[in-house]
């Protein structure tokens, strides 16, 4: 990101010029013209009235020669006729001022005369030099003007530069006159300028400079930067500060204060003085400037950093600043939005209703984030509208308070979150067809199975009829097949319900001898049948415990059958116990069996779905999930289930479940 | 003996309930809904109802509820028969009404036994 470096100084940078600074050099160009045709006038008038205070204002000092007068009054009709633009009157008015100043400059350096000096008037004058003729610098001077004016338009920097000579001169003599008139008389060749000739000089120099505003060197004054209020700051202080420490160590030195040599070394310590404290004024000018500048830039640099349309409102609702996103996203070029009011990028239907939610909003600001607001529609180039959210923050500055507003297109967005509703839409579908598929097939499996199983049952009662052996065995393994398959079809229905997380538990107070009991009672005649002992140690006989009673009947039942089927002689136990460990009260209960064990790289693989180990794969019974299931429901339980085992000597399944007082 | 109604849509398993219930001697009648099964016990006075809970056109919660209101009926035993009574769901059946339950499937060497449990002792003469 580049942030445009500001010229500070531009020859053809006419932007950087104020309307104002352009009136004031209008203004002073008409005034100078104006104040030259007076002294000029006057000068003239007492050239050919011999009223001499007229054309000198110091009694007994040089006067104005009727030439110089004239030319004045030429050179400024020049100027104002110029005053706009080129003009060839201007022009021509020039030449001629630069020929008859020329012409007397020829008089006195050829020491010839040309009949020129008492063309209009018969000079009666006490002055120095020829009668009627004009000094020697005030000819230099005025055929710098003239040739400022030839110039002007066609060679401006040579007119400049004309002009400044012409400006130079008329200073010193203005200086001298200043410091002492007197003592000047008797040095040649500025003796005989009069004042009022060195003041129509002078103003005329700068009335042709300030009529080209937009030129330099005065468009270094009119810049409306940096460049230009440095310039106006330093000028006046530049013109008048030397000039006035001259004065004072003139009159120090007149009044015998001091000699010539400490005269002069405290006219340059105080000039030293004086320009230091201009260059640290300045300096600090500039810094602070500076530092501004700065700050912008790293505004403009965060603005265009940001990943959103960035637009910058003033209070009355008019965009002072945006970002290259906001380019992008609305389609306007920077200067197309600049200045505008922010409706413009709002559909023209909700313009209305913007408009006093803003002058709200500017009322009592506050920082709105993204995604706060309710999503807004915005307006493109083209006319296009397209879906936005929009933050606002307010920003306090020298210029008021402004408001950003964080712009960001939710076309795409909406589009996401339209297409994942529809998906969860179907997703749920889904899962609700699966659901309905799950419950009728657990319906639709179990009833023949119910049939099958209950008749085959009548049959081995032999109800209806005796049975041979073979019938017997037969359909003794009709029944117990039956019954596995029914067990299988059980366990994949609570598993599927338990991985979809529809399996339910409702907690509730249980006595938890209860399902111990149940469950012994249940499985007693199994052990019975294989000959193992089979009892158990309950050492809380009373504890209630908050939990699923379906769910603990359900682990109970899967860890007692397996210790009863994966033993061959021996015992299997139940201990049923309490314990207060750091995390609270916990309700243990262990299932010991003295069978076959679990080897330690069967552990791993224990407690995945489908997963028989081994030894066991060749019984009839099982299906693989009954542990899986086990650890899953004392997950849903809140408690947990583990197990402690020795190959060939027996394993403990250990469930223990949070207890609650 | 006893009178037993027996409310189940299956025939299958209704089938099944009232042959072992005959063969030990008991008197069957038999309704495929709910709504029958409120008809047939106010008609024939079972001493004891065997209810499915599952069934079309009114469930055995219901049925249960409205045999229950019938005054003659109001002490006559009602035995729920699901595949849903697992040791949990037992107090929501004993809660509406039921006497009992009995798990389906049915194991049919121990049947009979389970619903003769609840057989009123002054109810007929008991076998």
């Amino acid at each position: 990101v580049t942030v445009p470096e500001r010229r500070l100084v531009s020859p053809a940078d006419h932007l950087a010029i104020s309307d104002g600074a352009l009136r004031v050099s209008a203004g002073v160009s008409a005034a100078g013209v104006a104040t030259v045709l007076t002294v000029a006038g006057l000068g003239l008038w007492g050239a050919l009235t011999h009223l001499t205070f007229l054309a000198g204002f110091i009694p007994g000092g040089a006067t104005m020669k009727a030439n110089t007068a004239i030319l004045l009054i030429a050179s400024a009709l020049a100027v104002a006729l110029g005053r706009h633009a080129d003009s060839l009157g201007a022009r021509l008015l020039g030449c001629l001022v630069v020929v008859v100043a020329l012409a007397t400059l020829a008089e006195d350096v050829f020491s010839v005369d040309l009949k020129i000096d008492q063309l209009v008037s018969i000079d009666r004058g006490r002055g120095p030099g020829m009668p009627g003729r004009m000094a020697p610098m005030a000819a230099i001077a005025l055929s710098a003007i003239g040739g400022g004016l030839a110039f002007r338009d066609r060679a401006r920097r040579l007119g400049v530069a004309l002009t400044l000579v012409a400006l130079l001169i008329a200073s010193v003599a203005l200086v001298g006159y200043l410091y002492d008139a007197r003592s000047l008389y008797g040095v040649e060749p500025f003796a005989s300028m009069s004042i009022n000739t060195a003041m129509c000089l002078g103003v005329l120099a700068v009335t042709l400079l300030a009529s080209r505003p937009q030129q330099p060197p005065v468009s270094l004054l009119t810049d409306t930067g940096m460049a230009g209020s440095l310039t106006r700051r330093l000028l006046p202080a530049v013109l008048i500060g030397p000039a006035v420490i001259g004065l004072l160590r003139l009159a120090g030195q007149r009044a015998d204060f001091y000699g010539t040599e400490f005269g002069l070394a405290l006219m340059v310590v105080g000039c030293t003085v004086f320009l230091v404290a201009l260059v640290w004024i300045n300096g600090r000018v500039v810094q602070r400037v500076e530092t501004r500048r700065r700050g912008e830039e790293k505004f403009k640099a965060l603005l265009e950093s940001a990943p959103d349309a960035m637009i910058i409102v003033n209070a009355s609702g008019h965009i002072v600043l945006v970002n290259t996103q906001m380019e992008h996203l609305f389609g306007y070029r920077r200067a197309e939005v600049l200045g505008q009011p922010i409706e413009m990028l709002i559909p023209p239907r909700f313009r209305g209703v913007h408009q006093s939610h803003r002058d709200g909003y500017v009322a009592d600001p506050r920082v709105r984030e993204m995604g706060t607001g309710q999503t807004l529609f915005a307006r493109r180039r083209d006319g296009r509208e397209f879906p936005v959210e929009v933050s606002l923050s307010p920003i306090e500055t020298e210029e008021g308070r402004l408001v950003s507003a964080a712009v960001r297109d939710v076309t795409e967005h909406r589009a996401i979150q339209r297409t994942l509703h529809e998906k969860n839409l179907e997703l749920e579908q889904a899962i609700y067809t699966k659901d309905r598929f799950l419950t009728s097939m657990s319906h639709e499996l179990r009833t023949p199975l119910t049939a099958i199983i209950g008749f085959t049952g009548t049959l081995l009662m032999k109800l209806p009829g005796p049975l041979t052996d073979d019938q017997h065995e037969h359909l003794s393994i009709v029944q117990s097949s039956a019954r596995h398959l029914l067990s299988l079809i059980n366990d994949l229905l609570d598993l599927a319900k338990i991985e979809s997380g529809k399996m339910e538990v409702s907690l509730q107070p249980v006595r938890c001898a209860d399902v111990v009991d149940e469950v012994m009672a249940t499985l007693a005649p199994l052990a019975t049948a294989k000959h193992l002992s089979f009892d158990v140690e309950n050492t809380c006989p009373d504890v209630m415990v908050r939990t699923d009673r379906r769910a603990l009947s359900q682990i109970l039942l899967n860890l007692t059958g397996n210790a009863i089927k994966f033993t061959e002689r021996g015992s299997v136990r139940l201990g049923v116990a309490t314990l207060d460990e750091t995390a609270g009260r916990l309700l243990e209960i262990n299932v010991m069996d003295t069978g076959i064990g679990i080897r330690p790289e069967e552990a791993a693989r224990l407690f995945d779905a489908f997963s028989r180990l081994q030894e066991t794969a060749g019984s009839p019974e099982g299906t693989g999930m009954g542990l899986h299931i086990s650890r899953k429901l004392a997950a849903l339980l809140g408690g947990e289930l583990e197990y402690t085992s020795t190959p060939a000597a027996g394993s403990t399944f250990t469930l223990r479940l949070p207890l609650k007082d | 003996m006893a009178r037993i109604l027996i409310v189940e849509d299956n025939a299958n398993n209704l089938t099944l309930m009232s042959y072992l219930l005959r063969a030990f001697g008991h008197e069957i009648v038999s309704a495929p809904n709910g709504a029958a099964a409120v008809e047939e016990a106010s008609a024939s006075r079972p001493d004891l109802i065997l209810m499915d809970l599952q069934m079309p056109v009114m469930d055995g919660f219901q049925a249960a509820e409205r045999i229950r209101a019938i005054a003659a009926l109001a002490a006559t035993p009602i035995i729920a028969v699901t595949a849903s009574a697992m040791v949990g769901d037992r107090d929501k059946i004993l809660a509406r009404g039921f006497n009992g339950y009995v798990s389906k499937p049915i194991t049919p060497e121990t049947f009979v036994q389970q619903v003769e449990r609840f057989l009123p002792a002054s109810g007929g003469p008991e076998a």
